[in-house]
């Protein structure tokens, strides 16, 4: 095998790296929050934990607690549903080789015409709505479980595991729109 | 079943390794040597491999021929040293051509275990490609064509004079796509309905890859 391996995507072009941040966010987000961090986890086992002093709970809330890690992830989900029409666009592609050699009007015709196909037919902005309402669905199941996680005084174990179990359902309808995200570029 | 096996989290390039699968990433289960050569994983598993270097990948390949129901992908920071692992003839054992250390910037490894863990392995994706840029290329040019953006020469510019694109989107398809026009000169005088033809033709080869999911 003769390949470069110091830097395994030197050869792709703009376009292709725009899809490497897609993908790398998108699974980060399904897999090590969502369904790590929040589907995964038994319910009494949280409620449990809410009444215990322990590491676990400690950990727990670093997560939960404004700012914390959750609210980071959601951030980070934020951030890919306002940039996910333009990361996917067709567009990027004729300002790659062998497209971007193209005479400068033709290729800004050539943006325009992909452009209009791509929002008219991909269905690309409708994602992004349903994106949207499942971001801030979740925040508000967030807002609800810390809540009712951090009400003086306790609240009873059945509070936090009806509130987890409405965060888990919100963690759910996110976890299924990001996977119905697209891959990276779409060719209309 | 997702396993992984990495022999050591010492370094900067082992870790990288440990929170790609481990718990703060995909969270699948550790097996180290004595687990799997006590008990084979269970039918259809896949273990990925990442073993010392030298002589300890020889402890695996036995494994993977006397399991032959479990899939074995062997990783390494430096994929090259993997060769002598390519030679081997076994349909359940794969290279990952990646950097075992830099799978996270992988989207094809992403895609890999996501389409694996809904029961669908598609080893190629393993592989390292590269983006079929003339297909894409030609996907467009065509596209442009049919819409009445592109119309003669001029509008080419540059590239009218190359016949590489089309050269290349031939080689991309595998040769699957034969009324693909010689050069820009036939791709201009191309009808409507060839047009229409070669775009369905492209789309359809371009479904194995990024630019159509």
């Amino acid at each position: 095998m003769t390949l470069e391996y110091e830097y395994p995507f030197a050869d792709l072009t703009l376009a292709a790296a725009n899809e490497v941040a897609i993908v790398v966010t998108k699974s980060r987000l399904r897999h090590s929050w969502l369904e790590n961090q929040i589907l995964n986890r038994d319910p009494v086992y949280v409620a449990q934990r809410h009444r215990e002093s322990s590491s676990a709970r400690d950990a727990f809330e670093e997560k939960i607690q404004p700012g914390g890690e959750f609210d980071r992830a959601l951030d980070d989900a934020r951030e890919l549903c306002a940039r996910v029409v333009d990361a996917c666009s067709p567009t990027q592609l004729v300002n790659s080789r062998p497209l971007a050699e193209l005479p400068e009007r033709t290729r800004h015709a050539i943006c325009g015409l992909l452009e209009a196909i791509y929002l008219r037919e991909c269905s690309i902005t409708e994602v992004r709505s349903q994106f949207t309402a499942a971001i801030e669905c979740f925040s508000g199941a967030l807002c609800d479980f810390s809540g009712a996680w951090y009400r003086e005084p306790l609240v009873d174990p059945v509070v936090v595991n009806v509130a987890f179990v409405r965060l888990q359902r919100a963690g759910a309808d996110l976890h299924g729109v990001l996977g119905r995200l697209p891959g990276g570029i779409i060719l209309p | 079943m997702i396993y992984y096996h990495n022999w050591a989290n010492s370094d900067e390039r082992t870790r990288g390794i440990e929170e790609f699968f481990g718990s703060d990433g995909y969270g699948f289960p550790r097996v180290d040597e004595p687990w799997v050569g006590d008990r084979a994983a269970e039918d259809g598993a896949t273990i990925f491999v990442h073993s010392e270097p030298g002589p300890r990948i020889a402890f695996w390949l036995p494994l993977a021929e006397k399991n032959l129901r479990t899939n074995y992908v062997f990783m390494s920071t430096e994929p090259g040293t993997l060769a002598n692992i390519e030679t081997v003839e076994r349909s359940n054992v794969h290279v990952c051509e990646f950097p075992a250390h830099q799978l996270a910037k992988c989207p094809q490894i992403r895609e890999f275990i996501e389409e694996l863990e809904c029961g669908k392995a598609n080893w190629e994706l393993l592989r390292r490609k590269r983006a079929p840029q003339y297909l894409v290329a030609a996907y467009v040019l065509l596209l442009a064509k049919e819409r009445g953006v592109i119309q003669g020469a001029d509008d080419l510019g540059a590239l009218f004079d190359r016949s590489d694109i089309w050269d290349g989107a031939l080689i991309e398809s595998d040769g699957a796509i034969d009324l693909l026009p010689k050069n820009s000169r036939s791709f201009l005088e191309m009808s409507r309905d060839d047009v229409q033809n070669v775009l369905i033709k492209i789309k359809s080869c371009l479904n194995e890859t990024a630019y159509s999911r």
